[in-house]
């Protein structure tokens, strides 16, 4: 047989083996008793300790049972606490334990079993550490804790249905394996199939204490950071489900896949140089109400992303009591009011202010070209991408380009007024902020913490504390075997609200 | 030859100590606040600086350098700071992702390229040209834009091959050969590109030679001409240019690794990098020093074997 000849019949061969083999592909598709999700991260360590919010949550969420389930509307339901009650002073906490409830090593869940988890949870150094800093456990008898908080907190059902209170078995507490094999008394247990990060593979947990909540008999993770990845992965059946962007959504759309928008996360500036310690002009707060009126947020929304999400002037959620539905018309784009602001700031004809540039340059650009159009001439100074969050929390700038996630009104206070708050990052205060903190101290009940959430909203958006622009679309998709639910408060769905369509 | 080889694995020895040191140094300067990017941005400060004294971020550069170094000379390149996972655990489930795909690529490449370059130095004229063009036009697209074509026509339109993802060879190898058919062709493309021009080359400065035109006189076939002398004789420039292309591609398979959601090392590697997670980046470029050292070697034997000159 001629070389030519040789050949042709190998390439042959190979291709009408391809051929065949791939019509085993369809079956290893995504089928409706198995959930594979296209998640962007794996979990850094399965230590309960660890946990993170966001795109873990699911995660977490196969392995783990919180004490408090958080609804897809942002309620609480029992879950391995069947009770909870908040005295008075926001500062303790009583819980009621379920019975009967075993963890997958045996291991027996209880009071003992919840302390330890919370005393490691507390001790563990991890990323929402704080939200529990301070705080002590104590065993009531074998169905009850108290939870003694350091500083009042309102919202502490919220931190136990997410982060705070995942129940690991307390025999796998402290040990090294912990670390990269979860041991709980979740819906579902890992299966040794999965390799850190790249593929987390959960089974039904045969034993589980509520059934309803276990919708597949196999949940697999395929960590997938590419985005482009994720979209080929749900058009082909491989995946379930994945978050997409603005510029991929479309062709998923065209494809049939369901979108679930959900505007988690805002995107604007953080004017954090209130005090003007950095930028001297920034102590204004005509100034600060310059660059509102400077910004074309209807432009910005174009051309980062396509037009989709919604432009805003205030920092809390919609779906949050603290929103207020005029303070989104307080700053309409006007370069001669930004100009007039200018003026009466000490600031006539503009100045300079160094930025961080934003890792997409598009934005840098853009905004730019905006505040230029006023006299606002921006510096940018190029940090690595990995280390932007860094450079912004340094101090070192008197401002820059975040986006920041909209969470209940106490995560938000804490997060943007509070003179140690997590992106407060110089430490502003005013005495109107003062006076709300104040207020809750003494009074933190749901009532007083709307109340005042209103008061810090509509303070931080009339004094331009921060400039944002709109609020981010994540867009979550599912293919046509599976739907789910938005989760408030969270980039993705819970585990919780994904179920079979029946196709 | 036992001399040549203890030469090349003292030089190899020696850049692996220089490329190591150079590779920690750039990780120190180039990441800020690890522990911030462990913690997450909600972190207090105190949280922060008992995360750097875990991590032993607190001690100076030369006394971390040191503890690395003397740890990695007995193999042992400790956890990843973000996954707690043993590096070397970690690298021994990526390693043979990326390199079936590289050695698949490569393989096939070689044929191809050989193929390739051999008919249009023999053949000449139209046949040349043609062969030339689509070197040229597979060298210019780049291979995303061959994979996302791939994957969009063989995957979503026609649904015959996996989009994404990787099957280990002992879980169900008729999965994992067909999930390694598009990326390994995405990556094939350029590769036999720039491999064919070359080879096509030498081939042609070969048949040039008075040796050649003596051979044909003696009435020796044109086929045991091409195979037995010509193609041996054009083979080190083919092998220089494809062990080239493999050390490349072991840093280029990161994007393909990337669209195809493989978890090789150039995942990992850029990944690790851009989180600062230093002893994951440092056992990444350890193993990737010591391959290129291998393969480099491989090549000068096969080279030595080949044409004994080389080997003086």
């Amino acid at each position: 047989m001629k070389l030519t000849k040789r050949i042709t019949a190998a390439a042959s061969a190979v291709a009408i083996a391809s051929m065949a083999l791939a019509g085993s592909t369809a079956a290893q598709a995504a089928s409706t008793t198995t959930l594979t999700i296209g998640n962007i991260i794996d979990v850094k360590s399965w230590d309960p300790s660890q946990a993170d919010i966001g795109h873990l949550a699911p995660l977490y969420q196969a392995a783990y049972d919180n004490l408090i389930l958080r609804t897809p509307t942002g309620g609480y339901k029992a879950n391995l606490a069947t009770a909870w009650k908040l005295n008075s002073d926001n500062t303790q906490m009583t819980l009621t334990l379920r019975t009967g409830v075993k963890f997958t090593d045996g291991e027996i869940f209880d009071a003992a079993a919840a302390k330890a988890n919370l005393d490691n949870f507390i001790k563990g150094n991890g990323p929402q550490a704080g939200t529990l800093a301070g705080a002590s456990v104590s065993v009531v008898n074998p169905t009850t804790i108290t939870i003694t908080l350091k500083d009042p907190n309102p919202e502490l059902a919220y931190y136990l249905s997410t982060t705070d209170s995942y129940m690991a078995s307390p025999k796998a507490l402290g040990t090294a394996g912990l670390k990269t094999k979860p041991v709980g008394s979740g819906p579902y247990i890992i299966d040794p199939s999965s390799s850190a990060g790249s593929l987390e593979v959960f089974v039904a947990n045969p034993n589980y204490w509520d059934k309803s909540k276990i919708k597949f008999k196999k949940v697999v993770f395929k960590i997938m950071a590419d985005t482009t990845a994720r979209l080929n992965a749900l058009l082909s059946g491989q995946i379930d489900s994945a978050i997409l962007d603005t510029k991929t959504s479309g062709t998923a759309k065209k494809r049939g896949m369901t979108q679930y928008l959900n505007n988690v996360d805002w995107q604007g500036i953080l004017l954090l140089d209130r005090a003007g310690k950095i930028v001297p002009q920034l102590k204004s707060v005509k100034v600060r109400q310059a660059i509102e009126y400077a910004i074309d947020r209807p432009a910005l929304l174009k051309a980062m992303q396509d037009g989709q999400g919604e432009l805003t002037n205030q920092v809390f959620a919609k779906t949050s009591p603290a929103f207020d539905k005029k303070l989104d018309s307080t700053y309409p784009h006007d370069v001669k009011k930004a100009k007039q602001l200018l003026t009466e700031g000490n600031a006539s004809g503009g100045f300079d202010i160094t930025m961080p540039a934003w890792p997409d340059p598009t934005m840098n650009a853009v905004l730019g070209d905006q505040l230029k159009a006023v006299g606002i001439n921006v510096n940018w100074a190029q940090v690595p991408a990995a280390d932007y969050r860094n450079a912004m929390k340094s101090g070192k700038y008197g401002a820059g380009i975040y986006q920041l996630f909209q969470g209940t009104p106490w995560v938000a206070i804490n997060q943007m007024a509070t003179p140690n708050g997590s992106w407060n990052v110089l430490h502003s205060t005013d005495p109107v902020i003062d006076k709300a903190l104040n207020s809750l101290k003494d009074d933190a009940s749901a009532k007083n913490l709307n109340a005042q959430a209103k008061v810090i909203n509509r303070f931080l958006t009339e004094n331009a504390w921060y400039v944002p622009f709109y609020r981010v679309p994540q867009l979550y998709f599912t293919g046509k075997k599976v739907k789910t639910v938005n989760q408030a408060q969270n980039a993705v769905p819970y585990l919780y609200n994904y179920a079979p369509t029946g196709k | 030859m036992f001399a040549f080889i203890a030469r090349r694995l003292g030089s190899g020895a020696l850049l692996l100590l220089v490329i190591s040191t150079i590779a920690y140094f750039l990780m120190f300067f180039s990441t800020s606040n690890v522990a911030m990017n462990i913690l997450g941005e909600d972190a207090s400060p105190e949280a922060i600086i008992a995360k750097q004294q875990e991590l032993g971020l607190d001690k100076p550069i030369l006394e971390r350098f040191w503890g690395w170094l003397t740890h990695a000379v007995t193999g042992d390149f400790g956890t990843s700071w973000f996954t707690n996972e043993e590096i070397i655990k970690t690298i021994f489930n990526r390693l043979p992702v990326t390199m079936t795909l590289v050695i698949g690529a490569i393989l096939i490449a070689a044929v191809l390229a050989t193929v390739l370059g051999m008919t249009a130095a023999v053949k000449g004229g139209a046949i040349d040209r043609l062969v030339q063009f689509l070197a040229v036009a597979g060298f210019a697209v780049p291979n995303f834009v061959v994979a996302i074509f791939l994957v969009t026509l063989f995957a979503i339109n026609f649904a015959l091959l996996p989009a994404t993802g990787w099957v280990p060879i002992q879980d169900d190898p008729a999965q994992w050969f067909l999930s390694l058919i598009l990326p390994t062709s995405a990556l094939v493309i350029s590769t036999v590109a720039s491999a064919a021009q070359q080879i096509r080359s030498a081939i042609k400065a070969v048949l040039e030679k008075d040796w050649v035109r003596t051979l044909r006189s003696r009435g020796i076939p044109q086929r045991e001409i091409l195979f037995k002398h010509v193609l041996r004789s054009a083979a080190p420039s083919g092998l220089t240019v494809l062990s080239l292309q493999f050390v490349g591609m072991l840093g280029g398979a990161v994007i393909i690794e990337s669209i195809f959601a493989l978890p090789g090392i150039g995942q990992l590697a850029v990944e690790s990098t851009s989180k600062g997670d230093t002893p994951v980046v440092m056992g990444v470029v350890v193993y990737t020093v010591v391959i290129v050292i291998v393969v480099n070697l491989v090549v000068d034997l096969v080279n030595g074997w080949l044409n004994p000159k080389v080997r003086v």
